[in-house]
């Protein structure tokens, strides 16, 4: 397997200051990772395999990724390094009518061709957050998986409860579910959240507001906020519209961010802008690539290998179900990203796919 | 119009009942043609159909006002085929 860890030396420079200690745990990361062929190099700076460096632009940047697989071989798997002022994301049209001038993508850094809903490469991204330590921590997981049953927390707004089951089956017992209402921000337990190998929600979010909210009897309760994680341990996947949302964020007001700069906490999986789901079983959009997403884990594969192969067969149930891709299909495929390294398992033993 | 009453109207009483928040909710409805995916269908090693589709897709939305008073835009789609027949019902998180 050959990663890529790409990232923009002015860019990065400018959001945390000094990259000398970053730069050394990336050399440290590429020592340790001895089972992938790691690169790595910013997009705007002279790099050992001969491609000129370019601006920061998205297309750009994606060129430069071709070129750099030119002239070394096949790159299987796409390391980010840094948020939207790093390495911005693409700003795609919006395929569905709703409040979204356009969709924030990472997936045609992970495709090859200009189909950018399939994607062939992994792809990932560690945001900046502004800090080197942040980086750091994401950078410095702890690699290890079990094979133990999953420990396991989901949270989901009431009215979806029998459509979160679903999702929730392959990491929990359904009836574990917490829903909100009645659950409150303010009834919230922290040890929830704690020594967990997953964590699930199916909530609200808001383009604006750091939180996440319940709903029913016409009630929307503030489900989760940022105070209320504290040590929480796990791969974290979110359906709430939003739930990836960085930009102009931090710790503070996006609970995605709150979430990675937990010491236990091994990827983020969320979308990037308002997200659809069915309000029941059958699975579908989020619904149905979250669902995925947490069978290819408990399967033993990677964070990012699990997000990729969702994406894949979520489309091909969608062009089995009704022969093509509509529009919230191909929504759901470009807005779910993964935050955090691509390189982590929650089980030992991986499956040959 | 793009849907005859009688299907309309089958439409809004589901909705009414499954999703009742959009029950007294006008949609909007858009009609369209969608082409054979072949560049989808054969990155995913799929036999591509080679047919046009018409479906129908009907928005109904309003805002809702959270516990800590933000505004978030409530969303419902339903999807429909050449017959008006409903292919899914897809609403935002």
């Amino acid at each position: 397997m050959r990663m890529l860890i790409l990232s923009g030396k002015n860019a990065l420079q400018e959001q945390v200051s000094d990259i000398r200690p970053l730069e050394k745990t990336i050399n440290e990361y590429m020592k340790f990772r001895a089972d992938y062929q790691t690169l790595f190099c910013y997009y705007d700076a002279a790099n050992d395999y001969e491609v000129t460096p370019v601006r920061k632009d998205a297309e750009a940047i994606r060129a430069y990724v071709s070129e750099i697989e030119e002239n070394v071989g096949e790159i299987d798997s796409l390391l980010l390094l840094g948020g939207d002022d790093v390495l911005p994301f693409f700003r795609l049209d919006n395929p569905c009518d709703d409040g979204d001038g356009n969709v924030l993508s990472d997936n045609p850094y992970a495709s090859r061709d200009n189909n950018y809903v399939i994607p062939e490469r992994i792809c990932a991204r560690i945001p900046d957050n502004k800090s080197v330590a942040f980086i750091k921590g994401l950078l410095t997981k702890d690699q290890h998986s079990s094979d133990d049953s999953a420990d396991s927390f989901g949270l989901t707004a009431e009215i979806w409860r029998r459509a979160s089951e679903n999702v929730y089956s392959p990491i929990g017992r359904p009836q574990d579910l917490k829903l909100s209402p009645p659950v409150t921000s303010a009834l919230f337990e922290e040890e929830w959240l704690q020594d967990k190998d997953y964590l699930y929600f199916n909530v609200h979010g808001s383009k604006a507001a750091a939180n996440w909210y319940g709903q029913g009897g016409g009630e929307y309760p503030i489900a989760i906020k940022p105070d209320n994680i504290v040590k929480a341990a796990g791969v974290v996947a979110s359906e709430a519209c939003y739930g990836a949302n960085i930009i102009d964020k931090a710790e503070n007001d996006a609970i995605c961010l709150k979430f990675l700069a937990e010491e236990g906490v091994r990827g983020f999986c969320g979308s990037t802008t308002i997200a659809y789901g069915p309000a029941a079983p059958p699975s579908g959009e989020a619904d149905l690539l979250i669902k995925y997403f947490f069978e290819y884990l408990e399967k033993g594969l990677t964070t990012g290998e699990s997000l990729r192969n969702a994406k894949l067969d979520f489309a091909r149930k969608a062009l089995r179900r009704h022969g093509f891709l509509d529009d919230d299909d191909k929504k759901t495929l470009l807005q779910f990203v993964l935050y955090g390294d691509p390189t982590l398992r929650v089980r030992q033993n991986a499956m040959r796919v | 119009m793009l849907i005859d009453r009688e299907h309309m109207d089958r439409i809004k009483k589901r909705v009414a009942e499954e999703y009742p928040e959009f029950k007294d909710v006008e949609p909007e409805i858009t009609s369209k043609e969608v082409e054979p995916q072949s560049g989808v269908f054969e990155k995913l090693n799929l036999g591509a159909p080679k047919q046009f589709r018409n479906i129908y897709r009907l928005k109904f939305a309003r805002v809702v006002k959270t516990a800590d008073e933000s505004l978030i835009e409530r969303i419902l789609f339903v999807t429909l085929d050449e017959n008006f027949e409903i292919i899914k019902i897809v609403e935002s998180r």
